[in-house]
């Protein structure tokens, strides 16, 4: 079982991921600029 | 995937920018934009930071259940393109609308691959999200 329950009014966890050219692109950018983000986590590319 | 793809502007019209997270490996997920056409944000997570910030779960079991199989059948027999398993089929996706202060709006996590929220869930979220404050419930 996984501890961590993120709910509605949680603060979005930020960490650094990678974009297709290899550069880091922390998350929270997704939603800067006054934008809302859908994060969509994919299970695999099947 | 698709059906976020047709939907596309009406996430566009409430300002909302779609981004996938996936885990899989750069050429992988080259592949996979070039053959679903998605105009989405992709962002690769290769050691599972975020899956795991998340709360995303992990089970073989639940990935390959009864219920994933017939999913697959029906996809396949519809005439759905079988990529093949791209990686580590037990970890389990999710999703997750934040606000532009880094507020978490909406979460959704899988309880096996054929769970996800509808579009009609997800729109609704970024509907009442719109809302005036003292509208809110």
């Amino acid at each position: 079982m996984n501890p961590v329950n993120l709910q509605p009014n949680d603060i979005a966890p930020d960490v650094t991921l990678l974009g297709l050219d290899g550069q880091s692109v922390p998350l929270a950018r997704m939603w800067q600029d006054r934008q809302i983000a859908l994060l969509v986590f994919l299970r695999h590319l099947g | 995937m698709a059906q976020l793809c047709q939907h596309l502007p009406e996430f566009e019209a409430l300002n909302t920018r779609i981004v996938v997270i996936s885990f899989g490996r750069p050429d992988q997920a080259g592949i996979w934009l070039a053959e679903t056409n998605a105009l989405f944000t992709l962002l690769l997570d290769p050691e599972r930071k975020a899956y795991r910030a998340y709360g995303l779960e992990y089970s073989l079991l639940r990935s390959w259940s009864l219920n994933v199989w017939l999913r697959y059948a029906q996809l396949i027999l519809s005439g759905r393109k079988w990529r093949g398993i791209q990686g580590d089929s037990g970890q389990l996706g999710g999703d997750f609308i934040v606000d532009s202060n880094g507020v978490i709006r909406f979460a959704y996590r899988s309880l096996d691959p054929t769970d996800r929220p509808s579009i009609s869930q997800l729109l609704a979220a970024l509907e009442d999200d719109a809302k005036p404050s003292d509208n809110k419930s």
